[in-house]
């Protein structure tokens, strides 16, 4: 190997990472693309008619949940029904495994693509439902976009209308 | 082959069984398992459902319900070919098609013996037109509520209310398809509240009101547990969540309670949680109390009892226990005053039991049992004199109507008022209030000589009542000790005592008021007691005490309560109990503690100890710490931890050991454990040869016929003391203090159902409404004991019960 073609080789290495776009982004000025498929905070859907949760308080993503994250307290509604006190949400033990989704049975918790989870203090990572609501809702954009690209199957289901 | 025993083959298993056992029975016995949707093992065989059929030859040729079938000599069940699975799935299916599939809302979930059914048969979908009944949710009343829809028509509401309560307040309305279960009498429930309708619904269609929608089932953290209210001591199974006790249970179908609860266990936990806790120690200062920290506590507490005890000597300092707390913790403020404390004024407050135990033992040589409840509902005669046994001791009640119903016991009651005893008593009688030992020692001796004017039976009753009791292989006498015989207790046991002498086979059942009253006569919370209520004067017992302890006691016994008060006391530490709000002289004890120097009040609820208290400590409910009651069997129920202690309230033992640490004498407990143990190795129980003496007892006289009437205080099933108070679910359900009076004697004295009226005797008056009622025999009058606006101690201070009063319009 001749000499000085060492450097050569180095300049080029140089030259041809200066050029290329960077990895990283100056989050949160500018965000990357995500794909359709990712995984991101678990929202929650609003309700229709009541115009809040659609959570009924069945309590099943609480005992679904691996890691403690999902807390919902209940207690009677004035006409005799479940009513939701509190639906608490401890994001910084979330391991995003979505066994919740899976087990409400009246698809009130969705999964979004929602991954703006930063905040300064830990105590900000305990969300409550309406927080989970305007995540869901703010996710929209995303949600057509893997609608478009994974076909009707992943159209919510309307619990009422399934009977 | 033996006559007492069948044979029978199920599913090719040869299994025996004592004949009169069902089918059923014989297959659960070899673990066979048989779905059942009716089945209780509390009711009696009824057979609604149809889940439980089996193949069964000989027999007719269709499938059998096998809890309704006796067991036969060589029968051959099948329990599971294809056409019983097939009848069992379609009996689901045809549920179903009523059945709301609301498993998310229904409290039900997750003990519902319908779900699990569904799942077990797999069944994902009904094959019917679902037609779900229309019905609103109902509210029966204060605690109980009913779904209609999911109401799958067992029937096992309407049985346990009445086969174990004995109340029959449900029913079946209507037929066929339009049936449904309703109150049998009245729109409102008007029962006595045990939610056992609630225990036993398989579905979620009978619901409790303080739990709805609170947590589901398979959230909570069970703990087992004893019942705090009263000294039957059922077993509970207390489920919390989040550190809340959110319900209690029956727990396992054992003595005592074999599987019933009365309003209180069953609704009576919610003052566990309630915001009146005390939940930090206090310290007054300048005459207000400030939370501080337990270190501030303890030293507070340290420096005045040092500074009692070097300037007054050991005499002048006083310990109160509590029937409210554990046999440990009692034990542990024993320990604290007799051997660090080195004396020997150790109280509790239960004066009844008390008295009660003592008279017995000076007499029989046994203080309370050794007989068991199994023994009281053998009894060929059960006699109950006094209080209502079925308001103050629910469950009790309920088993001495059923013995008295289904197992053939003649029941004898001999009450002050009309209870529900009687509609299952042999022979009913009321006596005067006043007059029950007097009554009692009259069917001891067998002469009714002069008894017509001081029982208040009439003597027709009282000659058929002895002859029962003659006539009887054997007898259990039953009575409260509660706080209607405040100030004749003794007089009352000595005259039952007379009657265990007078005759073979007599047994006495004293029910002692509360959760703890014969664990603290047992732990010795006496001045004269040791632990397992040996004398202090016993030298043997002292020595072996001493020597467990350490020290060499005192073998003076310390002043009976009221000299101590009155007397030398420079400080006093009184644990879970309200000394002042229970004293027969609040204003004289109030102002006596006012004096002393130091007055440590621990306890879980502020009271009018608490308000003159120097230093106030948080005490632990039944629920956040592990022990044991002893109830009026003297059977131990065991408690253990459900939740976390509320806030700094730490368990009442540890505490006083700290106490006990903070002053030099560590007894090194980490746990309640080792003081059970400790406890256990010194209750020897002391042989004590009885009297054997009849000491013949006579009534209180009875007042000039001048228009006044008897003074009967009753204990309502709803009241518990100051904890009831503090339990909403309790509360709510609690009617309003009323003065209840026979119909003849408010139409002579002009008084309406309604009306407001004034009770007045010597010591005082209360104005309350009034309420005629045919329950209470003329010329007497019932007020409610413990009600705050009305408590008949505020009334007449001395004797309280069977006094005369006068009753006026206000």
């Amino acid at each position: 190997m001749p000499l000085g073609s060492g450097v050569m080789k180095g300049l080029k290495t140089m030259l041809m990472v200066t050029s290329r776009k960077p990895a990283t982004v100056l989050y949160p000025e500018q965000l990357r693309d995500i794909s359709y498929r990712f995984r991101g905070q678990v929202g929650m859907r609003r309700d229709e008619v009541t115009g809040g949760m659609t959570c009924v308080g069945c309590g099943l993503c609480e005992t679904a949940c691996p890691n403690d994250v999902i807390r919902v307290d209940t207690s009677e509604n004035e006409d005799g029904t479940r009513f939701v006190d509190r639906y608490i949400f401890d994001v910084g033990r979330c391991v995003f495994c979505y066994f919740c989704i899976e087990a409400c049975p009246v698809d009130a918790l969705q999964r979004t693509h929602d991954f703006h989870l930063v905040t300064d203090d830990r105590r900000g990572l305990v969300i409550d439902g309406e927080k989970m609501i305007e995540i869901f809702e703010n996710d929209q954009a995303n949600r057509e976009v893997e609608q478009k690209n994974i076909g009707p199957g992943a159209a919510i289901a309307n619990w009422f209308e399934r009977g | 082959m033996s006559t007492d025993t069948v044979t029978l083959t199920v599913d090719g298993i040869e299994v025996q069984v004592p004949r009169g056992a069902t089918v059923l029975q014989a297959c659960e016995s070899i673990g066979v398992e048989i779905p059942t949707l009716c089945t209780d093992p509390r009711l009696k065989p009824y057979g609604a459902c149809r889940m439980c059929v089996v193949e069964v030859q000989p027999g007719p040729p269709r499938p059998t319900a096998s809890c309704t079938t006796p067991a036969g000599d060589g029968m051959t069940v099948v329990t599971n070919s294809q056409s019983i699975r097939d009848i069992r799935k379609h009996v689901i299916e045809l549920q179903l098609q009523h059945h709301p599939l609301d498993c998310p809302y229904c409290d039900q979930a997750g003990t519902c013996e319908l779900q699990d059914e569904v799942f077990d048969q797999e069944i994902f979908q009904s094959p019917y037109e679902t037609v779900p009944k229309a019905h609103p949710e109902e509210i029966l009343n204060e605690v109980i509520l009913i779904n209609h829809n999911r109401c799958i028509l067992c029937g096992r509401c309407v049985r346990i209310c009445d086969e174990q309560i004995g109340v029959r307040a449900l029913d079946f309305v209507e037929r066929a398809v339009g049936t449904f279960i309703a109150p049998a009498q009245h729109e409102f429930m008007d029962c006595e509240r045990c939610g056992m309708c609630i225990e036993t619904c398989p579905v979620g269609a009978l619901l409790s009101r303080p739990f709805k929608h609170s947590a589901r089932s398979w959230q909570t953290e069970k703990a087992a547990s004893t019942c705090p209210h009263c000294a039957v001591g059922c077993s509970l199974l207390v489920e919390s969540r989040h550190g809340e006790v959110v319900r209690t249970r029956s727990n396992g179908l054992e003595e005592p309670d074999r599987g019933i609860l009365c309003a209180k266990g069953f609704f009576g936990h919610s003052f566990v949680n309630s915001e009146d806790r005390i939940t930090q120690p206090m310290v007054r200062r300048g005459g207000v109390l400030w939370p501080v920290s337990w270190r501030a506590a303890l030293d507070a507490i340290t420096t005045g009892l040092r500074d009692v005890l070097d300037t007054h000597g050991p005499g002048a300092v006083g310990v109160v226990g509590s029937p409210n707390t554990t046999n440990e913790d009692n034990y542990t403020l024993q320990r604290f005053a007799r051997a660090v404390l080195g004396t020997n004024n150790v109280y509790s407050q239960d004066s009844g039991l008390h008295a009660t135990a003592r008279t017995l033992r000076a007499v029989l040589g046994s203080d309370v049992g050794p007989h068991t409840q199994s023994e009281l509902l053998a009894s060929d005669l059960i006699l109950v004199v006094g209080a209502d046994i079925g308001q103050t001791h629910n469950v009790v009640g309920a088993h001495i109507k059923q013995a008295a119903r289904d197992a053939g016991r003649k029941l004898v009651v001999a009450t002050r008022l009309g209870s529900g005893l009687d509609d299952f008593a042999t022979l009913s009688a009321r006596v005067r209030p006043g007059a029950e030992a007097a009554f009692l020692n009259a069917i001891a001796s067998g002469s009714d000589d002069g008894i017509d004017a001081t029982a208040g039976v009439d003597t027709e009753s009282l000659a058929e009542i002895s002859q029962l009791v003659a006539s009887a292989g054997s007898v259990a006498v039953v009575w409260d000790t509660g706080v209607w015989t405040l100030g004749k207790a003794a007089k009352i046991a000595q005259a039952a005592a007379n009657l265990a002498l007078a005759r073979d086979g007599v047994k006495l059942f004293p029910l002692a008021e509360r959760a703890n009253s014969v664990g603290t006569f047992r732990v010795g919370m006496a001045p004269d007691l040791l632990p397992g209520a040996r004398p202090l004067t016993d030298a043997d017992a002292r020595g072996q005490v001493g020597e467990a302890w350490g020290v060499d006691l005192n073998g003076e016994p310390g002043l009976p309560f009221n000299d101590f008060v009155e007397g030398p006391m420079q400080a006093l530490y009184v644990m879970g109990e309200d000394v002042v709000g229970g004293a027969a002289n609040p204003s004289g004890m109030r102002a006596a503690l006012r004096d002393a120097p130091l007055v440590i009040a621990q306890d879980i609820f502020t009271n009018a100890t608490t308000e003159i208290a120097d230093v106030v400590l948080p005490g632990t409910t039944f629920a956040e710490k592990g022990g044991h009651y002893t109830n009026f069997e003297g059977r131990l129920g065991r408690l253990e931890q459900a939740i976390p202690p509320v806030g700094d309230s730490r368990p009442d033992w540890e505490i006083v050991a700290r106490i006990a640490a903070a002053m030099g004498a560590d007894f090194g407990w980490r746990s309640h454990e080792p003081i059970s143990e400790e406890l256990a190795s010194l209750s020897m129980p002391p042989s004590i040869p009885g009297s054997g003496q009849a000491v013949a007892v006579n009534g209180a006289h009875l007042p000039a016929d001048d228009g006044r009437l008897i003074l009967a205080t009753e204990q309502h099933l709803y009241t518990a003391g100051v904890a009831g108070r503090h339990a909403p679910s309790l509360t709510v359900m609690l009617p309003d203090a009323v003065a209840e009076l026979n119909p003849a004697d408010a139409e002579r004295l002009q008084i309406a159902h309604g009306d407001r009226v004034h009770v007045a005797s010597a010591g005082g008056e209360v104005n309350l409404k009034a309420m005629v009622a045919r329950r209470v025999p003329s010329g007497v009058v019932s007020l409610p004991d413990r009600f705050l606006e009305a408590a008949p101690r505020q009334l007449d201070p001395r004797t309280p019960d069977g006094t005369a009063v006068r009753v006026s319009k206000a």
